[in-house]
């Protein structure tokens, strides 16, 4: 049975306009909701990457002191879980230093940076790279043979990167207060495993540069001046809640203090520190810096530091002293 | 047989062509930062022939600085270096051309010439207080965190003080500043006259 409709001219052009509102209207509503963006084939998605652990849980973080770098970073790793709880079989491996400077007092040490590697080859996976863009106005790879950085990486035969040559920058959506696309180095959008291993430094403008900080170097320099025009520790805060690193290793054998980043009062920390949670982690060396400094209360000096609570506001970590767990190790 | 005509053409051009030398070299140019070496201005005019060795070995090993004058900077400059600290910072001293110095050995004329590390001194910073993010109340102390020299730039509370005797006009504070438009600005040595003080609203 075939029904007829017997619609007039009048009715059929009315109800053809009604059709194509309707649809521009849904389509407009489509476009206001987000379903689809004109942009959204050039942007990478990166989800935010909360690992904190329920409730009741608390975060590691190990504080070994001594004197080797190879035993304090196996034994402050070891501490945490092991290297194994990080990185699986396969996997992909960036381990990000702070080779920001060309002074050696300003990086990374070498030795600790050696450690990590032989570290993390023991988990066999598939490729590590150590990656960094430096402070801008330095030059990545300079600074990589002034530090021995690059002879380090070569003893060892895994890859150094200087990221400002490689040119691979990609936007990529984050869900920050303030940012809410960062351009990074395709690198770090590859690797499955971050690794940030600091050095425990005093800043002039971020209070202090430890695991949170470190990770602006995967950015290129004009992401980098972004930050300051926006507003650094909110900016460190929202990119760590998508590009956080999984295992953070701070290398406090000298640690700078008073001023920094660049120079400061060099004393010696002789410590690793480790942990899974970098806020947790940023904390902890924190309070310890500023005991190095002789703060009244450097607890209190470290809860105060803007990025590490505004990280901790969103989630990347715990600031709470009540569920972190600190475990010490001293010689002797 | 000399014809009159062609003796005035050639008397004529006797007084034109150096006239049309000297008048080039007269016409205003900018001052501009020279590489590092570079001998005293006036000279340096006379003895650079533009050949633009300094300018490829500056480029040598990953970034340079050098770029040739163009007419902006006055037709007398045209094709001699200048350092622009936007394309990358000198790296003469504190970086990696420490005591190697590829512009001053490839230069073929003497134009620039070996300098000990301590007298190099470029140009120095310029500094535009409204132009400045911490000057306006945000958090950027970068020039002074990058600046190598100690005590060229010092932060007093939130801002940055430069110490102009200190300066040695690397650029790295202008190349990493990250305002827009920028706050700072490479200029040749002597053109800053101003001296921050401590205290001073000036």
């Amino acid at each position: 049975m075939v029904m007829r409709l017997n619609l007039s001219r009048r009715i059929f052009i009315k109800l053809a306009g009604g059709l194509a509102l309707a649809s521009l209207g849904l389509g407009a509503l489509g476009y206001s909701l987000g379903w689809f963006s004109p942009w959204e084939q050039a942007v990478f998605e990166k989800e935010s990457r909360n690992t904190l652990r329920a409730d009741g849980e608390r975060s590691l973080v190990s504080f070994v002191r001594g004197r080797d770098a190879r035993e304090m970073v196996r034994a402050a790793v070891e501490i945490i879980g092991g290297i194994e709880g990080v990185v699986k079989p396969g996997s992909r491996v960036l381990i990000k230093p702070n080779v920001g400077f060309n002074r050696v007092e300003a990086v990374t040490s070498p030795e600790i940076l050696g450690a990590v590697i032989e570290l993390v080859k023991e988990a066999d996976p598939a490729d590590i790279i150590v990656a960094e863009s430096a402070v801008r106005g330095y030059d990545t790879s300079s600074n990589f043979d002034r530090v021995g950085v690059r002879e380090v990486a070569r003893e060892l035969g895994v890859r150094l990167i200087d990221l400002d040559k490689e040119d691979r920058a990609v936007k990529t959506k984050i869900r920050g207060r303030v940012l809410q696309e960062v351009s990074v180095f395709k690198q770090a959008l590859d690797a499955d495993v971050i690794i940030s291993v600091p050095k425990l430094k005093r800043h002039s403008q971020a209070v202090v540069t430890i695991s949170l900080k470190n990770m602006m170097g995967i950015m290129p320099d004009d992401q980098k001046g972004m930050f300051h025009v926006l507003g650094l520790d909110q900016c460190i805060a929202d990119l760590n809640t998508a590009f956080k690193p999984d295992l953070a290793i701070v290398d406090a054998i000298e640690v700078m203090t008073v001023s920094g980043p660049g120079m400061g009062k060099m004393v010696p920390g002789n410590a690793v520190l480790a942990s899974r949670d970098p806020v947790a982690l940023d904390l902890v060396a924190a309070e310890y810096l500023f005991k190095l400094e002789g703060h009244a209360d450097p607890l209190r000096a470290a809860m105060n530091v803007p990025h590490i609570r505004l990280a901790a506001e969103l989630g990347v970590g715990t600031n709470d002293i009540s569920r972190i767990e600190l475990i010490r190790r001293e010689p002797g | 047989m000399i014809s009159r005509r062609s003796l005035l053409r050639a008397m004529l051009g006797a007084l034109l062509v150096p006239l049309a030398g000297v008048s080039i070299a007269a016409l205003p140019s900018r001052r501009v930062v020279r590489p590092p070496g570079a001998i005293e201005e006036e000279r340096f005019l006379e003895i650079c022939v533009r050949c633009g060795a300094c300018i490829e070995a500056c480029f040598r090993d990953g970034r340079g600085t050098l770029e040739p004058c163009g007419l902006p900077d006055g037709p007398p400059l045209i094709g001699t270096p200048k350092v622009n600290p936007l394309r990358a910072p000198c790296e003469a001293l504190y970086g990696k051309c420490e005591n190697k110095l590829p512009c001053i050995r490839s230069c073929p004329t003497g134009a620039l010439k070996w300098v000990e590390p301590d007298e190099i001194k470029l140009g120095s910073v310029k500094w535009s207080p409204r132009l400045c993010i911490a000057f306006l109340g945000g958090t950027c102390l970068v020039c002074a965190e990058v600046c190598p020299v100690p005590g060229a730039i010092t932060p007093e509370g939130r801002i940055p003080i430069f110490h102009l005797d200190r300066c040695v006009g690397c650029g790295r504070c202008v190349y990493a500043c990250p305002a827009d438009p920028k706050a700072l600005v490479l200029v040749p040595d002597g053109e800053v006259r101003y001296r921050w003080r401590r205290g001073s609203s000036r």
